[in-house]
């Protein structure tokens, strides 16, 4: 019965907007570009988008959009390993692996997916997670989802870092996590220190790269090329 | 990459290996749309042949970030397009993204806590698809509002 829940999630949606803290939609009624459209008909100048190098209504970018729906179709109905497996899929795990100077490359449906799913499968209970204070709420989501002992040292703080580093000193795995920019200050991760920390301790060491795949760093590889640890790096990942 | 959907992990072979049999989101979401897949492909060819659109991004924020400095504004400095015009107050960058929207500025005020309490910010994202015009237009309204508001 729906009456049994309405009452509480009416008292919670109150309490959100008497916080000021009730998220509001603004409608856009054209592509994602620097000039859009607003529904009112107005036009704006967007300075709020992650289109950082202006992809989502690149030319090319549709026109192989396009091409793919007529060679490929539009949806898969399918997991991956059933029958959801496209020579194309395969074609941008390579490339994306090739791009970043990693070793092999998976896909996920969402970004959140990715890091959603990439703590659980790879650690348990005697391993530790290391990670930024600062870090994206799917990395925090995803850590919850996994057994390991957490670790969490101050934003972009090298010497918290290796004190946590040492406090997590018996686990058996131990992985650093952060976020390859932070996105709300624009601070570029010091992954070179990172790294060297990583060597010390014997520690693994993911990042992030949602705000940085692409344009960061000289050819645009992101914060490993920028901080110059591209072959440093155990786990990358982006949306 | 093109800002639709969809993310990956890039990672040792034994690392990828194991999400394969064992990442609850890979084994039980329909895959990455073919559409996207497709588009991404021509993503990863652009960006590997030139790098004109990273570098078109690299001076648009060198440029948005130096004249937004000589204004007067307070800057996270950095040099990434992610850029914090820090206000502190949270009712003041409401206030300010308002008045800029008024002027055709589309930006977004953070506030706690989204951020730490007292350190409301404007945060500005720049693109290669602005040219000179987009960031002029914006650095002189920032400016105008600015000084309306008494923060420059």
């Amino acid at each position: 019965m729906y009456k049994s829940l309405k009452p509480r999630l009416e008292k919670e949606i109150q309490e959100i907007k008497d916080a000021g803290l009730y998220k509001q939609e603004r409608i856009i009624a054209s592509p994602q570009s620097a000039d859009i459209k607003l529904e009112d008909g107005s036009e704006v100048i967007n300075f709020c988008a992650n289109n950082y190098l202006g992809l989502s209504s690149h030319p090319k970018v549709i026109e192989a959009a396009k091409n793919t729906i007529d060679t490929h179709g539009f949806g898969m109905s399918s997991v991956r390993f059933i029958c959801g497996t496209q020579d194309i899929h395969k074609e941008l795990e390579q490339k994306i692996s090739e791009f970043l100077g990693m070793e092999d490359t998976i896909l996920y449906a969402a970004a959140f997916d990715a890091n959603g799913g990439v703590f659980e499968p790879l650690l348990g209970p005697d391993d530790a997670i290391i990670s930024d204070s600062l870090n994206h709420a799917s990395i925090i989501d995803g850590v919850r989802l996994c057994k390991a002992q957490r670790y969490r040292y101050k934003n972009n703080d090298m010497e918290d870092l290796e004190e946590q580093l040492k406090a997590a000193s018996n686990a058996k795995v131990k992985i650093i996590v952060t976020d390859g920019v932070f996105s709300m200050d624009g601070t570029i991760a010091q992954l070179d220190k990172i790294c060297d920390l990583a060597d010390k301790y014997d520690a693994l060491v993911m990042t992030d790269e949602c705000h940085s795949t692409g344009f960061i760093g000289k050819t645009g590889r992101g914060v490993h090329e920028y901080r110059n640890c591209m072959d440093r790096v155990d786990i990358l990942r982006e949306l | 990459m093109g800002g639709a959907s969809g993310g990956f992990t890039a990672a040792r072979k034994e690392i990828v290996d194991i999400l394969r049999q064992r990442s609850r989101p890979y084994l039980f979401s329909n895959t990455l749309a073919p559409s996207i897949t497709g588009a991404s492909i021509a993503v990863i060819d652009m960006l590997s042949e030139t790098t004109e659109l990273r570098d078109k991004l690299e001076d648009n924020t060198t440029y948005f970030r130096e004249q937004m400095t000589a204004a007067g504004f307070d800057i996270k400095p950095g040099e990434h397009p992610i850029v914090p015009i820090m206000l502190y107050d949270a009712k003041l960058s409401q206030e300010m993204a308002a008045k800029l929207l008024e002027k055709g500025i589309y930006v977004i005020g953070f506030y706690y806590p989204v951020v730490p309490k007292e350190q409301a910010r404007i945060r500005v994202q720049i693109s290669a698809v602005h040219d000179r015009a987009h960031l002029d237009k914006a650095i002189t309204a920032f400016t105008e509002v600015g000084k309306e508001l008494a923060v420059i």
